[in-house]
């Protein structure tokens, strides 16, 4: 009879995973950015609405094109990957961007902004921003990021703002100009406007499901915000103007919720949230750029390499 | 190396819910003890086919310094002594018993020792013949374990009721059932380590084992909370947590954790003079009929337990022994659990939340998650890259094992596996 026991082995497997895969990813990003994009086409108007199905079509065209003859990644229709980047090249743009440009700027985003680097997760600058950036480039003329559009309004009672003036703004001593109440109650397109400027309420709205889900961090958004604003009003700005005439809070909430964009730990969102913020608030205060947040984000993007490898442990 | 409680998770997953308190399983007709029941030890079988033992005697026992006896958790007759398929399909050497003759605890009135009178040494020698192996993450002997604590100054001792993996839950129960018993477990344990600095640690996922055992706690155990966050228990935190902060890095300063079911295990090898031969456990999952904790004999099977439950309402996707993020997967549902696994799990398919593996896409969620801040997708890559020397430098040895890489990565990318390969090369 032998004296000792067989060993025993315990394998150490996690046998539960988070829900979250990168389809989820991306289809929940999609439904997400559907919200502001939603208000954003009814702001904008049937015109709107064809620019955002050509973008879509664009991108989901181009993404099918790169799987099939650029990469061995199969293409996956059912990750709304190509969808989302679509989406949100659509929202940057302005409502009447012609739908050819607009096709054109995503599959631009999706050939040179994911596939170029490599695909999902080899990429830094947002894809959204690279084919706009790149058809601004190639086509100086063509003001599709600057030209604002006319636009419908969302009715809201007049005595609704009223009382919420009364009752609790100036309370609080918190003043709103008559510009920035018609861009947040999406009464007008501001002049060089994007699709969803100045749709604050919508994109709230569309940022519960990030948050719900877990797809951004909070420390990301609040630590960007907080430079913009801060730095905007140290600089002698408004600070409700800068958020609400720009793309601010759209591309801190829906671009920097890819996955890819941001950096890896909380530290490292904190730094590059003020950084990126901070560059938001310069471009907004010299007015030299037209477009501070995009410009910004795309800037920063450039460096999240340098601050993930200050923030996560090295060799 | 960072340990804040920032890191780690919220359980995400939805745990379908367990029934509180617990019962006894029915006592099955056949129990498998394998002589093998944590890390390390090595014993003999005392007994022959044909033998005759009596519930809670020494079947099994070596000489080693880490040895710990085994007891026979039913009475009957040895039917046979030789190599069984362990639940992970590993082999070990059992001792099978067929149920028979009179039970010689089961409702009767036990005596109870007076063990203020005895000193450290008799009552850590009591808990080695007792057979009580520390529970948690690291299965030892528990008389071994608290060697570590003895001579020198006396070292810190932590109750740990802060168990944050889901459906690891049947200390929670046990405690809020037994709460006296597992205090005196734990001034047994105390004693043997000649401290008097006792503490408690819990996360609000177990307040109600915290308010049982309050009423009879002396004002001199002083309580910490943790977060709700997996994992809570790591030594390295726990020290943070109770220690002041010029001794959490000083080696001389020790401290001894145990688990409530170690305490109450403690206690009936003491007081009560009965082995461990039971343990309560938790039976969870979407394909378990009825999720409940039930108190099984050493030695019941793994498909013994689920029937105890209701059986099995559809054919699981994964049957686990132990937690859903450190347990191990079952292989051989005749074989039975071995002493420190607290949690039998029929996981379903939508609760697994398998998907084909992808590549990385950088999302940063396992360098977010590691609870001691290694970068998991770097060691990742660097095996994969055939460079194991500088995966090691780059944290291999911090890695605790807690799987949480691999539970976060929307990539499916087995982390802990692959970082384990460092070691295989
Ligand atoms: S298994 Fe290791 S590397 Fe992965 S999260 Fe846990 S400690 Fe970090
Ligand atoms: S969690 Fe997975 S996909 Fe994300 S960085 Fe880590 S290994 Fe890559």
């Amino acid at each position: 009879m032998s004296e000792n026991a067989g060993a025993t082995t315990f394998r150490v497997f996690p046998h539960s995973y988070r829900m979250l895969t990168v389809q989820g990813i991306y289809r929940r990003l999609t439904l997400a950015i559907l919200v502001p994009l939603g208000f954003g086409i009814f702001r904008g108007g049937p015109d709107a609405l064809v620019m955002v199905i050509a973008a879509v079509a664009g991108a989901i065209l181009a993404d099918f094109l790169a799987t099939r003859f650029v990469t061995s990644v199969p293409f996956d229709s059912a990750g709304f990957r190509a969808v989302y980047f679509g989406l949100a090249v659509a929202a940057l743009l302005s409502p009447q961007t012609s739908p050819l440009v607009a096709a054109f700027a995503a599959a631009l985003s999706v050939i040179v902004g994911i596939w170029f680097f490599g695909g999902p997760g080899r990429y830094r600058v947002h894809p959204a921003l690279v084919g706009p950036a790149l058809l601004g480039m190639a086509l100086p003329g063509m003001q599709a990021l600057r030209e604002g559009g006319t636009a419908r309004a969302i009715p809201l009672p007049a005595e609704f703002i009223a009382w919420m003036e009364q009752v609790i703004l100036e309370p609080l001593g918190v003043r709103v100009t008559a510009d920035a109440w018609a861009l947040l109650l999406g009464a007008v397109g501001p002049e060089g406007g994007s699709l969803v400027m100045g749709l604050i309420g919508p994109i709230l709205l569309g940022s519960l499901i990030l948050f719900g889900e877990d797809l951004l961090p909070p420390v990301l958004p609040f630590s960007f915000l907080l430079a913009y604003a801060v730095l905007v009003r140290l600089f002698g700005g408004n600070p409700l103007d800068a958020v609400f005439l720009t793309n601010a809070p759209f591309v801190m909430l829906f671009l920097l919720a890819d996955p890819p964009v941001r950096p890896a730990t909380h530290t490292g969102m904190a730094l590059f949230g003020v950084f990126a913020g901070a560059l938001g608030a310069l471009f907004w205060i010299t007015g030299e750029i037209a477009l501070p947040a995009v410009t910004a984000l795309f800037l920063a993007g450039t460096f999240v390499a340098v601050v993930d490898s200050l923030t996560t442990r090295r060799l | 190396m960072s340990l804040s409680y920032a890191s780690g998770i919220r359980p995400l997953r939805e745990q379908k819910k367990l029934e509180r308190g617990f019962w006894n399983a029915a006592v099955p007709s056949t129990c498998i003890v394998p002589l093998q029941q944590h890390v390390g030890s090595k014993l003999a079988p005392l007994v022959q086919q044909g033998d005759v033992v009596r519930e809670g005697m020494i079947i099994a026992d070596g000489p080693g310094r880490f040895a710990v006896p085994l007891h026979a958790p039913i009475p009957g007759r040895v039917s046979t002594v030789g190599t069984t398929r362990l639940f992970d399909n590993t082999t070990s050497l059992a001792i099978m018993i067929e149920l028979a003759g009179e039970f010689d605890r089961l409702g009767k009135e036990p005596e109870r020792l007076d063990w203020s009178t005895r000193n450290p040494d008799e009552l850590r020698e009591m808990v080695r013949r007792g057979g009580v192996v520390a529970t948690g993450r690291a299965p030892l002997p528990l008389h071994s374990y608290l060697r570590r604590g003895q001579g020198g100054v006396p070292p810190l001792l932590v109750l740990d009721l802060a168990e944050t993996e889901p459906y690891l839950t049947a200390d929670t129960e046990l405690t809020s059932t037994y709460p006296d018993a597992v205090l005196e477990g734990l001034r047994i344990i105390a004693r043997i380590l000649s401290t008097t600095e006792t503490r408690v640690l819990y996360s609000p996922g177990n307040r109600s084992a915290l308010t049982a055992l309050r009423r009879g706690m002396d004002r001199t155990v002083r309580i910490h909370r943790v977060p709700h966050r997996y994992p809570a228990n790591l030594e390295q935190r726990i020290r943070r947590v109770v220690l002041p902060t010029r001794e959490r890095d000083d080696p001389a300063r020790r401290v001894i954790t145990v688990r409530p079911s170690t305490a109450h295990a403690v206690y009936e090898a003491v007081v009560l003079g009965k082995p461990q031969i039971e343990q309560v456990i938790a039976v969870g999952g979407g394909a378990v009929a009825r999720p409940a904790h039930i108190r099984i004999r050493l030695g019941t099977s793994v498909a013994d337990v689920i029937s105890e439950c209701g059986g099995l309402l559809a054919n699981p996707a994964r049957l686990v022994a132990g937690g859903p993020l450190t347990g191990s997967e079952v292989f051989n549902v005749h074989a039975p659990l071995p002493k420190h696994v607290t949690a039998v799990l029929a996981l379903t398919e939508s609760e697994i939340g398998t998907a084909p593996e992808h590549p990385c896409i950088r999302c940063g969620a396992c360098v977010r998650a590691c609870p001691v801040g290694i970068n998991p997708v770097l060691i990742h890559d660097l095996v994969a890259a055939g460079r194991a020397g500088e995966a090691r430098r780059a944290g291999r040895s911090d890695c605790v094992e807690c799987g949480l890489c691999s539970h976060v990565c929307p990539s499916r990318i087995p982390l802990v596996e692959r970082i384990r390969e460092v070691d295989g090369e």
